[in-house]
């Protein structure tokens, strides 16, 4: 077997970004638990199967597998453990104890945080399926994927929020790296072709705007999408703004050195 | 260093039988010769197959009277936080009773911490562990052990003599236990793939493996003076407190030959067992206790 190919799909819990996993995904690509044994008839069909070993797979798969169930269970250890009974070929009378849970997940909440992580890498994925390659659509998208499991995101946000060392009591570099991420790939998406700070600019400013959709999105879901369209219009105007600034800072600097010259000092 | 524990529980499972060449790993770095018998080592040493069994057997026995006293002087007492965290992170009793086996597991230290963790934690009761050792004397000091306790003459604790590495099958039939433990025990087997493969066979679908045994240390300083340590302090100690530095000595290289935590894990992977991911931490497939001086390895068998 190929021990770097699986490596890598074992080894990250964001597996769904490798060259394997596109393939992975391609023929995993698991919404409902019906669908599950299908889909991965199709993968054991493929020649993936005979270059990724089984067991190691497996982790893998139960993560995919619990990723429909969070809809019932939220990000539970709850929903982990019952994803061992939709595993195909070796079915499962029982749900996967505790301690299974830990040694493949991790004790405690660090399992509900490995399934979130899960949850996001394959909801960012799955922005590529937006109906056309426009912001607007594409956060929209993303946006939608959230719906079905509106009532547990706050709790999963303020998991993600909470070091599983509790020092700091709260540490927001998840949060702000999970919008990140998801704007980085929206600009991928539509093909932004930005370079030097209007690069940062565009990511900066497409992150603001689906963040706070996002926390619009948990007090009003019906309006999260007009709100989305309204707050992408005006962060143009702040785009446009950043890249004026960077201009307007070159040109004082080039004044500055301009007058630092002709005044003889060096 | 805390060699004993690990010492004595390794022995009890040395293992005899059917021996897998697979020189990438150190543990089981037998060779076969055209001309000559197999090897396999023992500490720094290379010895015939056939014979480290006796010879891992007379290191226990010598170490075995102050076994105890050794432990806790060697490892300044740490060996019972890893126990404890190793147990904790097991968790028995939080979702009912378990079935359990202890393999290497004579005294019954482990054995007992799980026992108490279940009943004290969550009022457990009825969780059982089968303690199996390959050395009848730290069986008997096993059952002596608990004796005192309130487990003794009840259904929650058995002590069996058995090979780790061909567990019979009529005493421990396939898919009967939740949970099988080994700590510092794997280390001493002939043929470490032929444990994790028994370990695999009784298990039921579901059912998790856990070794705690000692491994390498991540950080260059602080293992060149865990290198110090172990080879100028261990004998020491060893000829000051038993009498006996060559046990010592060869615990502490038995140590050095075991695989690194990475090369441990893919063997619990070849064996057929799920891990975490191959990293070290929450979520991986082992958990370094103080740096790596000792492991946590986990396995389930889907």
């Amino acid at each position: 077997m190929d021990g770097s190919a699986y490596g890598d799909i074992v080894a990250q819990p964001n597996w769904t970004r490798s060259t394997h996993d596109s393939k992975w995904a391609g023929y995993l690509k698991s919404s409902a638990p019906d669908n599950t044994s299908r889909r991965l008839a199709v993968y054991r069909g493929s020649p993936l199967y005979s270059r990724l070993d089984h067991h190691t797979m497996s982790r893998a798969q139960l993560l995919k597998l619990a990723l429909p169930l969070v809809k019932t269970h939220g990000f539970t250890r709850e929903a982990l453990s019952r994803s061992v009974l939709y595993l195909p070929g070796t079915p499962h009378a029982e749900p996967l104890s505790e301690t299974a849970i830990s040694a493949l997940f991790g004790d405690g909440d660090n399992a509900r945080r490995t399934l979130l992580d899960a949850w996001l890498d394959d909801a960012r994925t799955d922005m590529k399926s937006a109906p056309s390659p426009i912001m607007k659509d594409v956060l929209a998208s993303r946006l939608r994927r959230n719906e079905p499991i509106l009532r547990w995101l706050p709790e999963a946000f303020g998991l993600l929020i909470s070091p599983p060392s509790g020092v700091p009591p709260l540490d927001p570099s998840p949060a702000l790296k999970h919008v990140a991420s998801i704007a980085d790939e929206a600009c991928h998406i539509v093909g932004d072709t930005s370079l030097g700070l209007s690069w940062y600019a565009r990511r900066a400013s497409v992150a603001a705007v689906y963040g706070a959709a996002e926390l619009h999105q948990l007090a009003s879901p019906a309006t999260a999408y007009e709100f989305l369209e309204s707050l992408l219009s005006s962060s143009s105007n702040i785009e446009n703004t950043l890249v004026n600034t960077e201009a307007y800072a070159k040109y004082i600097g080039r004044s500055w050195a301009g007058i630092i010259k002709s005044s003889g000092v060096f | 260093m805390l060699s004993s524990t690990l010492a004595r529980r390794t022995c009890r499972s040395f293992c005899s039988a059917r021996f897998h060449l697979r020189s990438s790993h150190n543990q089981t770095s037998s060779q076969q010769n055209a001309e000559g018998p197999k090897t396999t080592h023992f500490g720094f040493q290379t010895v015939p197959e056939e014979s480290k069994e006796s010879l891992v057997r007379n290191v226990f026995d010598s170490v075995a009277s102050s076994y105890d006293l050794m432990n806790d002087a060697m490892s300044l007492g740490v060996h019972r936080l890893w126990k404890d965290e190793y147990v904790s992170l097991l968790n028995p009793g939080s979702k009912g009773p378990m079935k359990c086996i202890d393999v290497a597991g004579g005294t019954g230290d482990i054995a007992l911490r799980l026992l108490d963790f279940a009943r004290e934690r969550y009022a457990d009761r009825e969780t059982t562990i089968d303690v199996v050792d390959i050395n009848t004397e730290m069986l008997k000091a096993g059952y002596t052990r608990f004796k005192k306790t309130m487990y003794h003459n009840t259904p929650q604790i058995a002590f069996r003599e058995g090979n780790a590495q061909a567990l019979p099958e009529e005493q421990f039939p396939s898919n009967t236990y939740d949970l099988y433990t080994i700590a510092f025990g794997i280390r001493n087997c002939t043929s470490v793939p032929d444990v994790l493969k028994e370990a695999y066979r009784v298990l039921k679908p579901g059912g998790t493996f856990a070794c705690l045994e000692f491994s390498k240390v991540n950080n260059p300083l602080f293992g060149a003076v865990y290198d110090q340590y172990s080879f100028s302090v261990i004998p020491l100690l060893g000829t000051i407190l038993a009498g006996d530095r060559a046990s010592y000595q060869y615990l502490v290289e038995s140590i050095r030959k075991f695989p690194p935590q990475p090369e441990f894990a893919q063997m619990i992977v070849d064996a057929g067992f799920t891990t975490g991911g191959m990293f070290e931490g929450k979520g991986g497939a082992w958990r370094d206790q103080w740096n790596g001086i000792a492991s946590i390895h986990m396995g389930v068998k889907l």
